[in-house]
C-alpha cells in the first residue's frame, strides 16, 4: 500500500498518469476559501506564465502556470477552485476534493499551498483541518495580515506553524511581500519530500477524529474539527485590548442598536429627502420654465395652423405631461445618488437589519423585509419577489401589505404638491409620507396577522452584515443610471398612453356640450370631465371635491407616473386660450384646494397625498397580485386599500382642518 | 437526519455546531449568534458554511427579488427600475451585500 504522502512528480505540460513519477516539474496546487486572495497570489507567483484550461478528464477550468520557487526545477502551479470544505457542493469543489482526497487522482498535487485569510482564520482552519487529514504535504500562505492588523488581530505565525505541523508564511501578494519566503518554504518541502519520504510531519495538536461517534459520523467529525479550530485559535490568535471592535463594529453599535437603530434610519431618510428637495428645487424650476416657456411656445407657434384637437394632444397633452415629468429628472438623480451612496457604503444592509428586527418583534415574517425594501423602488418586482417566501400564507400576507410601500413613482406627486403648498418644509412633508408608508405597512401587517393570518408563526432568520466601505463612483453611477433609466422608460410609456387616453376622452363631448364637435369641447364637458366630476363628490369629506383631483387619482389608478402629467394636462387644457397660465400650475392648484376645502387647503392637500399613498399603486401591481395571490385575495386587497385610503384621507382632513 | 437540540440551555454539553441551529431561530445578526454560542464571529460563519453544505441552512445574498440568473431571465426587465439592495445587474458587482441565513425551505406548497 503506497503512502499517500509519497510525492507524485508530474510534468507541467501534460499531467497524465503515464508521466507520473518521472523526473520533471512537480505539481503545486493553490487551495483555499473563496475571496482570500488565492488568485491574486497565483497571479503574483506566475506573472505572465499562465494559461486557463480544463483539468484533464474534467470540465472544470483551472488556471495553471509555471512558478520558479527559489532555485531548481520550476513547478507547475494550479489555482484550484475556492472551497470552504472538502465536502463538495459543485463540480469545481468536487475537483478540489478529488485531487486532495483520492491518492490515485490524475494530476494529484505533490504539495498544496493553502491560502488562509488571517482576518477570518476560523473559516480557513476548518478547510485546513480537512486537508491535513488527507495527508497531503502542505504550506500555509497567510494572507490579509494587514486587514487583520487593522482590526487589532494578531496571528502568531510560529505558533500556528507549530499547531498545524506545517510551515506558515505571511504574504501580501499585491505588494509581492513574502513571496520569496513562500518559494523557499515550498522548495524545502518538496526537497524534504523527495529525500525523506518516511518523515511525516505531525501537528502539535492531534485531531480527535479517529473514531467518529454517534449516528452521524460526518457531523461528529465536523464537531471534532470545529473544536480543534477553536483550540488552535485560542493559542495563535490574539486581539489587541480595546481593538476587538472594528470601526464597523463601533458604528454598528449605534446604527443597529435597539434604541437608536430606528431613529438613525429615520434621520438618514429625512436627510435624503430634505437634501433631495432642497438641492433639486432650482434645477427643477429652471427646467420647468424651459418646458413651459421656449418649448411650449415653439410647439404652439409651429402648430399654429394645425387643428385644435392636434394642438391639444401635442402641446397640452404630450409636451405638458411629459415635460412636467422631465422636470423631476434632477430630483430623481439626486435621490438615487444619495440612496446609492447609503447602499454602497453598507448602511442599507443595517437599515434592513433594523427593519427586520422591528418586523419580527411585531410578529411579521422575517423575510418580509426583502420585498418591502424592493417596494420602495417599485411595487411590481416586490410582488414578483414574493416567490422567495416558501410559505403560501406568508406570501399572501406580505403581498397584501406591499402596495402600502411608497414607490418612487409616488415621489413625484409628493414633491409637486409639497413644493407648491409647503415651500421650504417640502422635504419634511415627503419624509412624513414615507414614514406614514412604513407605519401603514406595519399597522396593516399587524392587523392582517391578528385577523386573517393568525396561524402564521415567526421564521428563523439571521443576517450577515457586510463591513462598511467607501462608496465607489463606478457603482454609485451605475446604480443611479440604472434606476433613472428604468423610471424614465416606464414613465415615458405610461405617460404617452395615458395622456393619449385622457386626451381622447376629453375630446369627446357629453351632455351640455353635445352640440360641440370632437376635439373642440371644453374638457369639463367631455366624457373625461364628466367621469371625473361624477367621482369627485366621494372626496368631499376629505376636502378635495374637485374634478381635477379626481381625474389625477383616476389616471393614478393606472400608474402613479401619470398623475403629474394629468394634473398638468387638465389645468393646461382647462383654459387653452390662456397659454400664459401654463406656468402657473402652482397658483391653479392653490385655487382648487382653497375652493374645494372651504378654506383649509393644507389639510386637504395632505389628505390628497395620504389617499394617493394608500390606494391601489397601479394596474401592474393588480396584475402581479392576481398572478401571485389569485383573484379573490387581489380583490380583497384592493378593497382594503381603497377603504383604508379613503378613511385616512377623511381623518387627516377632518382633524387637520381643526387647526389649519 | 441531523439531530438538533430544542434549546441550548437544556443541553449545556451540546456542541456549538449544533447550538448554532437553535440560535438561528432567535434571529439577529451572525455576530449576535456567535456571542450567544461563545465562539468568534468567523467561527460562527464557518459553522454556517458547514450546515449550508449539508443543505440544512441556506445563505443568500439579498437579491431584491431578482432572479438568481440575473436580469436576463426576468420578465420584468423592461420595466424594472432595478430597485432593492443588490439587483442582479451587471456593473454592480462588488457592493457590500447583506446575506440572510435561515433553515432551508421545505418543499414549496
Amino acid at each position: 500500500m503506497p503512502d499517500p504522502r509519497t510525492p507524485v512528480l508530474t510534468p507541467a505540460c501534460c499531467p497524465t498518469p503515464e508521466h507520473t513519477r518521472t523526473a520533471g516539474a512537480p505539481v503545486v496546487a493553490l487551495v483555499g476559501n473563496p475571496n482570500v486572495g488565492k488568485s491574486t497570489l497565483f497571479n503574483a507567483l506566475t506573472g505572465a506564465r499562465r494559461h486557463v484550461g480544463n483539468w484533464p478528464g474534467k470540465t472544470v477550468q483551472v488556471a495553471r502556470g509555471t512558478w520558479p520557487p527559489a532555485s531548481g526545477t520550476p513547478v507547475d502551479l494550479a489555482d484550484l477552485p475556492g472551497t470552504y470544505s472538502l465536502v463538495p457542493r459543485s463540480p469545481d469543489e468536487e475537483l478540489t476534493r478529488d485531487l486532495l482526497v483520492d491518492p490515485g487522482a490524475e494530476g494529484r498535487p505533490d504539495l498544496v499551498v493553502v491560502t488562509a485569510d488571517a482576518a477570518n482564520l476560523a473559516r480557513n482552519l476548518y478547510l485546513l483541518a480537512e486537508i491535513l487529514e488527507t495527508g497531503v504535504r502542505c504550506v500555509v500562505a497567510l494572507t490579509m495580515t494587514d486587514v487583520a492588523r487593522a482590526r487589532g488581530i494578531t496571528v502568531d505565525e510560529a505558533s500556528l506553524a507549530r499547531e498545524l505541523g506545517v510551515p506558515v508564511i505571511p504574504v501580501v501578494p499585491r505588494r509581492r511581500q513574502g513571496l520569496d519566503a513562500l518559494a523557499r518554504a515550498v522548495r524545502k518541502e518538496l526537497d524534504h519530500a523527495v529525500r525523506e519520504e518516511g518523515d511525516v510531519r505531525r501537528p502539535a495538536r492531534p485531531f480527535h477524529l479517529a473514531v467518529p461517534q454517534g449516528d452521524d459520523p460526518e457531523l461528529a467529525a465536523a464537531e471534532a474539527r470545529y473544536a480543534w479550530v477553536h483550540e488552535v485559535l485560542a493559542v495563535v490568535r490574539t486581539q489587541r485590548a480595546g481593538a476587538g471592535l472594528t470601526l464597523s463594529d463601533r458604528v454598528d453599535r449605534v446604527l443597529t442598536s435597539r434604541w437608536f437603530g430606528i431613529p438613525a434610519f429615520l434621520a438618514a431618510m429625512w436627510g435624503v429627502f430634505t437634501a433631495t428637495t432642497t438641492l433639486a428645487k432650482p434645477l427643477q424650476d429652471g427646467l420647468g420654465a424651459f418646458v413651459d416657456g421656449p418649448v411650449t411656445d415653439s410647439a404652439t407657434s409651429a402648430l399654429s395652423g394645425a387643428p385644435g384637437w392636434l394642438r391639444g394632444l401635442l402641446v397640452d397633452g404630450l409636451i405638458g405631461g411629459v415635460g412636467q415629468l422631465l422636470t423631476f429628472v434632477p430630483l430623481m438623480v439626486i435621490m438615487f445618488v444619495l440612496l446609492a451612496l447609503l447602499e454602497d457604503s453598507g448602511y442599507m444592509a443595517r437599515a434592513a437589519f433594523v427593519v427586520d428586527r422591528l418586523m419580527r418583534r411585531l410578529g411579521l415574517p422575517g423575510r418580509a423585509f426583502l420585498p418591502i425594501i424592493v417596494g420602495f423602488g417599485c411595487n411590481v418586482p416586490a410582488l414578483a419577489g414574493l416567490r422567495i417566501l416558501g410559505n403560501r400564507r406568508q406570501r399572501l400576507l406580505v403581498g397584501m401589505i406591499i402596495p402600502y410601500v411608497s414607490c418612487s413613482a409616488r415621489l413625484t406627486v409628493y414633491v409637486l404638491f409639497a413644493a407648491v403648498f409647503f415651500g421650504s418644509t417640502a422635504g419634511t412633508v415627503v419624509f412624513a409620507m414615507y414614514l406614514l408608508s412604513v407605519l401603514l405597512v406595519v399597522g396593516i401587517g399587524m392587523l392582517l396577522r391578528k385577523t386573517l393570518f393568525r396561524e402564521l408563526r415567526g421564521e428563523a432568520l439571521v443576517l450577515e452584515l457586510p463591513p462598511y466601505r467607501l462608496p465607489t463612483l463606478r457603482v454609485v453611477g451605475a446604480q443611479t443610471w440604472q434606476k433613472l433609466a428604468g423610471f424614465l422608460r416606464t414613465a415615458a410609456g405610461v405617460i404617452v398612453a395615458t395622456v393619449t387616453a385622457v386626451w381622447l376622452l376629453s375630446a369627446i363631448p357629453l351632455g351640455a356640450a353635445s352640440g360641440t364637435s370632437f376635439g373642440e369641447t371644453p374638457i369639463e364637458h367631455s366624457v373625461f370631465g364628466a367621469l371625473s366630476r361624477a367621482a369627485a363628490p366621494a372626496f368631499a369629506p376629505a376636502g378635495f371635491d374637485d374634478w381635477h383631483a379626481a381625474a389625477a387619482l383616476g389616471t393614478g389608478f393606472v400608474a402613479k407616473e401619470a398623475v403629474v402629467a394629468t394634473v398638468a394636462q387638465t389645468y393646461s387644457a382647462d383654459e387653452p386660450d390662456h397659454p400664459d397660465h401654463a406656468g402657473e400650475l402652482g397658483t391653479r392648484l392653490h385655487e382648487t384646494f382653497e375652493r374645494s376645502s372651504g378654506g383649509h387647503p393644507l389639510p386637504a392637500v395632505l389628505a390628497f397625498l395620504v389617499f394617493l399613498l394608500a390606494y391601489t399603486p397601479c394596474m401592474a401591481t393588480i396584475a402581479t397580485q392576481w398572478q401571485e395571490m389569485g383573484g379573490r385575495m387581489t380583490l380583497l386587497s384592493t378593497g382594503i386599500q381603497l377603504t383604508v385610503a379613503w378613511l385616512l384621507a377623511v381623518a387627516v382632513f377632518q382633524i387637520g382642518s381643526l387647526w389649519w | 437526519m441531523v439531530s438538533v437540540p430544542t434549546h441550548p440551555a437544556a443541553h449545556p454539553t451540546v456542541s456549538p455546531l449544533r447550538r448554532i441551529l437553535v440560535e438561528i431561530h432567535r434571529g439577529g445578526s451572525l455576530d449576535d449568534v456567535a456571542a450567544r454560542i461563545g465562539v468568534a464571529p468567523d467561527e460562527a460563519a464557518a459553522m454556517v458554511d458547514y450546515w449550508v453544505g449539508r443543505g440544512v441552512l441556506t445563505r443568500e445574498a439579498v437579491s431584491g427579488g431578482c432572479p438568481p440568473a440575473g436580469c436576463g431571465g426576468c420578465a420584468l426587465r423592461s420595466s424594472c427600475a432595478a430597485p432593492g439592495l443588490t439587483g442582479a445587474s451587471p456593473g454592480l458587482t462588488g457592493r457590500p451585500l447583506l446575506h440572510t441565513i435561515r433553515p432551508a425551505d421545505p418543499p414549496r406548497e
